[in-house]
Parts: C-alpha cells; structure tokens; sequence
C-alpha cells in the first residue's frame, strides 16, 4: 500500500485545507495517510475549541462567507472525514504546550508523536508533502 | 448508485469509495456535481483503483459521471 505523509507547520486556513484535500484524495485511492501537525497549528486539533486561524478577522469572515455562498465544504467537516476514513493525525507536544493544551484536549483519535516519529514514517512514505 | 452531491472533490472521492467499497462487482455508480475536476478526478480515480469509466454528461447545472465497479483486481 502507497502511503502520504504530509507535515503542517502553518496554521493558516489554506494550509490545513490543502492537508485534509491531500489526505482524503489519498485514502480515496486507498492510501495510508499520515499528517504531522506542529507549532500553532496544533490549536486546530483542540476538541471544541473555535479554529484559530493566521488569518486577519475580516478575511476570515470574507473567505467564511465566500465559501457558505459557493457550498464549498469546511475545513471542520474535511477533518471529520478524514478522521472517520482512518487519516492518522499526530501533534507535537511542545506546540501543544504552547498552546496551554493537554493531550486530553486533542480531538479524538489524534495522537501525539516527535520527530522521530515524523522522520521514520516519512522516510518509508511513497509522498511526503510540507505545508 | 447515485452520488447527488454538492460536496468538493477530495469529499466526492471518499463518498465514492465508500459506495464501491459497499457495491458488487459489475454495479454502476452515477456521479452527479457541479463541480468540473469531479470528472477528470474520478477518471484518474478509476485508472488508479482498477474500476471502469463510463464518462460523463452535462444535466443542466451538474456533470453526471459514470462507472462501473470492478471487484477484480
């Protein structure tokens, strides 16, 4: 089985939805997906947590808005798929620190890994994309 | 099958291949979207994942896009 790894250092919105385009279309062909999550954009795994986003206010409620009137799917239930479809997300403990979270903070079924974790999966990955 | 959503690709992807993961070999799976890379992803889809494209049409506002589900591989 071909695998993905893809590694998301940028907290923006883009990059999070590039990620989850990326895992889904993998699984889709039947691909174990594996996504490294580090720095700030840890908070986008935090159960109930509203996703913040590097992205000014009125931008991200221009782009909100833009996306409800094109019905593009958001980048919540992209997760929610993926989660469901067997994507593995794995966050650094430091960024998760950072952020004053907990590993119980984590959405269920993410998990936390280090570098090595990242540099072996990524070393027998087919892909390895860094976002 | 019919697919009728108003979802994006990667989204139409996974709901397709849940429905031919729940369909016997032979059965048709029909596409509906109004999103166009829809149609060129679910080509390279079934290139890829050894089923078979029937191709697509144009129904007003939404592409309707064919195939058929291959479970020998």
């Amino acid at each position: 089985m071909q695998k993905l790894v893809i590694f998301v250092s940028n907290n923006s919105l883009e990059a999070l939805y590039h990620a989850l385009t990326l895992a889904l279309s993998a699984r889709a062909l039947g691909w174990t997906v594996k996504v490294f999550v580090v720095s700030q954009a840890v908070s986008l795994f935090i159960k109930g947590s509203k996703k913040k986003f590097s992205l000014p206010f009125f931008a991200r409620l221009f782009l909100k808005w833009r996306m409800k009137r094109l019905k593009i799917t958001d980048a919540e239930k992209m997760l929610e798929e993926a989660l469901k479809e067997n994507v593995e997300f794995y966050v650094d403990e430091v960024g998760l620190k950072i952020i004053g979270a907990n590993k119980e903070d984590l959405l269920d079924g993410v998990k936390l890994a280090g570098s090595i974790t990242f540099l072996t999966e990524a070393k027998g990955a087919d892909v390895v994309v860094s976002l | 099958m019919i697919i009728d959503s108003e979802d994006i690709c990667p989204i139409v992807l996974i709901q397709v291949m849940r429905a031919a993961r729940e369909s016997k070999d032979g059965e048709k799976i029909v596409v509906k979207t109004r999103w166009e890379s829809v149609v060129h992803e679910l080509k390279k889809w079934c290139e890829e994942t050894g089923n078979e494209y029937l191709g697509w049409e144009k129904d007003g506002e939404k592409f309707v896009i064919k195939m058929r589900v291959s479970k020998k591989k």
